[in-house]
């Protein structure tokens, strides 16, 4: 079309992170998200944790500065794989030249949202004085029971809504703002329970890290979650019994 | 392959009187009159499209709009409920070679009203089955409906099935899908019948009451004879994609047990035993799971177009449709503009228009006609060529809130006006800065004098509103 053809020829970049982001748009919140793995994996290997040195937060004011930033790390590493998807449609949705503020704005609210959150359960157990194991107990059986219910569907199903992206300058930032904002409230609500549960869990902490991320990202990408959210259910319920066991053993 | 296939015909080229109407009719009676919970019964066959009651049987809810999957449920879903009507009828006596009339309301005219058989309340001085109180009032006063919402044009002239901009939609993927990916047949004519039939409050307008009108299924005969006649052009295929070829569904015979059939299996209506009349011209290439020397003609490069179209222009409000003409500008963006362009083959993107993020708590029985860059005041005449397609929410209850395990979204309509926008470029009527968006409420046309029968007037008062959140220009 002549009128296309009279627009100003552009450089797209051939090379280096601009081309890769072309190619692949969610490449920055992947490389953010596999940061953060690494981070969690160096805290872990130096025996810190999110939920304090064993897991009980003694008084709320250290345990948020001391935690806190691994409980972001943690988040970060646990939450960004299922929000690709949010952020891939924040990309196909903005102009090509702003597409990196806008993702950049996504994955910041989105990860300050988590990071409240975090806050908050740091607090309430600094508050609460739970013991690991009965803490451990207490959250899986919370979230065995969380799986089952219309709230924790409506949240899921929140997951996948989006809102409209202005396309230039503040309306633009604000609109992606308030897409994550409801992104992130909607995964927070569909997702508190297992975050919980990695906050307070104070051993294999890998492994819960990788079953507990793989079950939260599969039920956010699988046409159709309900049967994959029942047997998250029945595993942590188990899970929850093999801890009150050894707990009440221990 | 049948060698004696069923022959579907067009019910406006049947005589008043005509046994295929009129046994159809009387299944029509007999389906009414089983149990509720027999699946050959007409409350049954009617919720496996869609129901609003509660405890759901077997394959109940199981419609699939908004994706690639729509043409290819709708043409089981048709045939194992012609198998049904069809015992019915033999097994009342009637003709054993009966198979279901479509409307061809595309050829306009009298075509584009209601065949008279559905309109009258009562036939011999009984209710007549085939008559539904639950329709817009003016489409059962024989009330045509425009050529802009029969056309079948915007379909039939993709080259592509798969893709929200092609005939046949786009890929139903995998979590993640923020709206649904409808395709052209099933935006235009299908939704736009659906909501011009059913108006703001008829059963057509709505997914999960629309089977239960016997005009439905001679509805979803003729969408069905457009995919056919689609797939018969060169070069016309459908997608070999195992997700899409070996995707099953399952239906019920008409002894009631229950039977399942992939999409590769419904590719051909011949092997299915049926055609129509006229029949589609034959088809010299059918890409399928059977023809894997042509494997990948059909294979989907419009599932990747829009994650390649780069966006160039888009509204900074949403709009709040209710019922009125409105127009707009979409400002395009010259850097974005020119990042497309230098990314596209040969300089020369093609332009799609979306209209994005549409949501409403009610269907509105509401068809759009939308205009590309149509000059304010324009007479009818200049509308065909500034028209790029239709907007219609037909399902749109059901998208936000869906039953079963499907996740929500909100709808999505993607047109390709490549051609539109290219004739404006050689009229010398092409803004590089803005696209202006109309969109006009489509009205009926007014009845046949021979076949008034009554005069209905238009609904009045503000229709519930329908927002969309964004419309956006894209060039790939």
């Amino acid at each position: 079309m002549g009128a296309v053809r009279a627009a100003a020829p552009a450089r797209l970049p051939t090379a280096g992170p601009g081309a890769l982001l072309r190619r692949r748009p969610t490449a920055g919140a992947e490389l953010l998200a596999a940061v953060c793995w690494l981070v969690s994996l160096w805290w872990m290997a130096r025996g810190a944790h999110a939920g304090g040195a064993d897991g009980m937060p003694q008084r709320a004011g250290p345990a948020l500065a001391d935690g806190l930033p691994r409980w972001g790390a943690m988040a970060g590493a646990m939450m960004l794989p299922g929000a690709l998807p949010a952020v891939r449609h924040v990309a196909d949705h903005s102009l090509r030249w702003r597409r990196g503020r806008a993702q950049a704005a996504f994955v910041a609210t989105y990860l300050a949202i988590w990071l409240a959150f975090g806050a908050a359960l740091l607090t309430l157990l600094a508050w609460a004085h739970l013991r690991g194991g009965v803490a451990l107990t207490l959250a899986l059986a919370v979230a065995a029971a969380w799986q089952l219910t219309p709230r924790k569907r409506r949240a899921l199903w929140d997951c996948h809504r989006s809102s409209p992206l202005p396309p230039r300058g503040w309306p633009a930032t604000r609109g992606v703002v308030r897409f994550a904002r409801r992104n992130a409230v909607a995964c927070v609500s569909s997702c508190w329970p297992l975050m919980a549960v990695m906050t307070v869990a104070t051993g294999a902490q890998l492994i819960w890290m990788v079953a507990l991320t793989g079950l939260s990202a599969a039920e956010k990408l699988v046409q159709r979650p309900r049967s994959l959210t029942r047997h998250g259910a029945a595993w942590l319920a188990i899970a929850a019994g093999v801890a009150a066991v050894a707990s009440l053993s221990g | 392959v049948n060698p004696q296939p069923f022959v579907r015909r067009d019910v406006w080229t049947l005589a008043p009187g005509d046994p295929v109407v009129t046994a159809y009719a009387d299944a029509v009676t007999v389906m009414q009159g089983r149990s509720p919970l027999d699946p050959t019964s007409w409350s049954y066959q009617a919720a496996i499209h869609g129901t609003h009651a509660p405890n759901p049987q077997p394959s109940w809810n199981g419609c699939k709009h908004g994706g690639w999957y729509f043409v290819a449920w709708h043409r089981m879903y048709v045939y194992w409920f012609e198998e049904i009507v069809r015992a019915a009828v033999v097994e009342a006596g009637g003709p054993d070679d009966w198979a279901l009339p479509y409307w061809n309301y595309g050829l306009n005219g009298i075509d584009a009203s209601l065949p008279l058989a559905f309109r009258q309340p009562t036939a011999g001085g009984q209710p007549n089955p085939l008559y539904v109180a639950e329709r817009d009032p003016r489409i059962n006063a024989g009330q045509q409906m425009p050529p802009a919402v029969t056309t079948p044009a915007f379909a039939l002239s993709r080259s592509q099935f798969v893709g929200a901009p092609e005939l046949g939609g786009g890929v139903t993927q995998a979590g993640g899908q923020f709206w649904g990916q409808t395709g052209r047949l099933e935006q235009t004519p299908h939704n736009d019948i659906h909501n011009t039939i059913g108006g703001g409050t008829g059963w057509m307008s709505d997914p999960d009451q629309a089977a239960q009108d016997p005009i439905f299924w001679l509805h979803h005969a003729n969408i069905d004879r457009l995919w056919a006649l689609w797939a018969s052009a060169p070069g016309h295929a459908e997608p070999t994609d195992p997700r899409w070829a070996d995707q099953a569904f399952s239906f019920f015979d008409p002894s009631g047990d229950p039977v399942s059939m992939t999409c590769a299996e419904v590719v051909d209506t011949l092997k299915l035993g049926y055609t129509y009349d006229p029949a589609p011209a034959p088809a010299p290439v059918v890409a399928g799971v059977a023809a894997p020397q042509v494997a990948g003609a059909g294979d989907p490069p419009m599932d990747e177009q829009p994650r390649q179209a780069q966006m160039v222009g888009a509204t900074d409000e949403p709009l709040t449709l209710t019922g009125k003409a409105e127009r707009l500008s979409v400002p395009l963006d010259a850097r974005a503009q020119a990042e497309a362009v230098d990314a596209a083959p040969a300089g020369q993107p093609r332009i799609f228009l979306n209209m994005e993020d549409i949501e409403a708590d009610k269907n509105p029985g509401t068809v759009y006609g939308v205009y590309l860059d149509l000059p304010e005041g324009a007479p009818a005449d200049l509308e065909s060529l500034h028209h790029v397609g239709n907007l219609s929410f037909f399902g749109i209850e059901r998208a936000l809130r869906p039953r079963g395990d499907e996740q929500p979204h909100g709808l999505r309509v993607t047109m390709d006006v490549t051609d539109v926008a290219r004739a404006l470029q050689d009229r010398g009527e092409w803004d590089p800065e803005h696209v202006h968006v109309t969109l006009r409420p489509l009205a009926l046309l007014p009845s046949e004098p021979a076949h008034l029968e009554a005069v209905a007037p238009a609904p009045t008062g503000e229709e519930p509103p329908v927002t969309v959140g964004r419309i956006s220009v894209y060039y790939g």
